[in-house]
């Protein structure tokens, strides 16, 4: 819920750089507007899709103070758990989670380079094959 | 089906602004017309009318002898060269040219015949498989034209064709693309507001301003023969000078300017006018011969300024009485024209064009 922000602002983001004048083009060309969207919007913002859902489960993964507040009890995320056992004790199962972490967040971002690309999100890159 | 377009009456407004005020015109199939303007003067929304875009106010617009007033642009067959080219990024350069064939409904086993069609119209066999972005902003171009024409459109819209492109391509490319124009032979409206890329693109200029078509002629008309003070300042550079008119001959008016230079124009009704000038019709010669044969106008003066533009040199020349003439002279070796210069001016008759003083333009749009 927190994270809706992000996922809207990176579509929002990349529906807005995508170029207002391509549907216009599809449609002159013959395309219906339901087509244009399809064949044309669709796959223009689908890097903006998958960043703001990388995002999304970042930031959730990531946001101790948020989680403390919005869990109960009963259930609980990694971080909070993480938090409260360093008060209790200091045992090494703290450092084996935070390893585990930055591996995770390594995957992720190498996930994120493999589907989208750097280039993409950063525009065209310096070179052009 | 005489003509292809005709616009009739078309009015539309934004908020309080007209932007297009009771604009009626048609092109003739095969025609190639250049819609040309300043920026804000209504052209891009007749452009965007013309594609379905947009929805006229008022009046009607019809293509190949059928009313699409109310059509989206999906429904009529219009194409349309984007100022950006607008490629599908996503898309290689077949594709992008199969996009319209493939949407406009044609045989499937057609459409890779068609794509390597356009492709060698415009020159980029073997392209296909390209990614827009893996192209200069030249073959970009083309790629664009070649999606645009793909389709056969019964009207093809360029909306400031060259005007991303740089200088030398520009003018390599217009030439490219009046070529590709003909040979498909189809109807084309050139929407721009240089005036270079109208004269040499369209058979006929309208010549827009403030929301209206203030003159429509062949290029060498508009240029040669403006009728208002902004048609001939827009159409290039324009001396200007304000006289009276002393005496009228046959077809002839004599007359006087502010500064005391005595003129030989053609004649016109009004008694304070306008003279203009085109720069390149004043030739200078030495300062201490007679005027040469033939130029009714001449004066004494003084180089102020030159600018050297390449082949050509844009000379500034103050007269004795304080006139400041602007003249195009070709770049020559060793003619010695250099600022300070004492130098003879002139210019014939059929060279100025009389408007009666103060017509800035086209009434201002009624509101």
């Amino acid at each position: 819920m927190i994270t809706l922000p992000y996922v809207v602002r990176t579509v929002l983001a990349s529906l807005a750089g995508r170029d207002r004048r391509l549907t216009e083009a599809a449609l002159v060309l013959g395309a219906t507007e339901r087509q244009a969207f399809w064949t044309i919007t669709l796959p223009l913002i689908r890097s903006g899709m998958v960043t703001g859902a990388v995002f999304a489960f970042a930031v959730s993964l990531d946001d101790v103070a948020v989680s403390m507040f919005l869990t109960d009890p009963s259930t609980y995320t990694l971080p909070v758990a993480l938090v409260s056992s360093m008060r209790a004790s200091f045992d090494l199962s703290i450092a084996a989670a935070a390893v585990l972490l930055m591996a995770v967040t390594a995957f992720l971002i190498i996930v994120l380079e493999r589907f989208v690309g750097f280039d993409r999100l950063l525009g065209q890159g310096l070179f052009r094959s | 089906m005489s003509n292809a377009v005709e616009f009739h009456g078309i009015r539309r407004r934004f908020g309080a602004v007209t932007a297009v005020d009771d604009v009626s015109f048609s092109i003739a199939a095969g025609e190639t017309v250049a819609l040309l303007g300043p920026s804000g003067c209504g052209k891009t929304t007749i452009l965007r009318i013309i594609a379905g875009f947009e929805r006229p106010d008022h009046g009607t617009v019809s293509i190949g002898g059928r009313d699409v007033t109310a059509l989206k642009p999906y429904e009529r067959n219009v194409g349309l060269l984007f100022q950006h080219y607008a490629l599908f990024p996503h898309m290689t350069v077949a594709e992008n040219i199969a996009y319209g064939l493939r949407h406009r409904g044609t045989d499937k086993s057609e459409i890779p015949d068609r794509v390597e069609e356009m492709l060698a119209l415009v020159r980029l066999q073997g392209f296909g498989t390209r990614r827009p972005h893996q192209l200069s902003g030249g073959q970009q171009q083309r790629v664009a034209l070649a999606r645009a024409l793909a389709t056969r459109p019964g009207l093809v819209l360029l909306d400031e064709p060259l005007s991303a492109l740089d200088a030398k391509l520009r003018q390599d490319l217009r030439a490219e693309l009046k070529q590709v124009l003909a040979a498909v032979n189809s109807t084309a409206m050139v929407v721009t507001h240089d005036q270079e890329e109208a004269m040499s693109l369209g058979e006929r200029v309208f010549l827009m301003q403030s929301g209206r078509i203030v003159q429509v002629g062949t290029p060498s008309e508009v240029y040669g023969r403006p009728g208002s003070r902004f048609a001939a300042d827009f159409m290039g550079r324009a001396n200007w000078i304000e006289a009276q008119v002393t005496r009228r001959e046959t077809g002839l008016a004599r007359a006087v300017s502010r500064s005391g230079l005595a003129l030989t124009v053609p004649n016109c009704a009004a008694d304070a006018i306008d003279v203009c000038i085109r720069p390149e019709n004043i030739v200078l010669s030495a300062a201490d011969t007679a005027a040469p044969d033939g130029l009714a106008n001449s004066a004494e003066g003084r180089i102020l300024n030159v600018a050297l533009l390449g082949s050509t040199r844009q000379i500034l020349v103050e007269t004795a009485g304080g006139e400041q003439l602007l003249v195009m002279q070709a770049n020559r070796v060793g003619d010695g024209l250099d600022p300070g210069r004492a130098v003879r001016i002139g210019f014939p008759v059929d060279a100025c064009i009389t408007l009666p003083a103060g017509n800035q333009a086209a009434l201002p749009s009624a509101l």
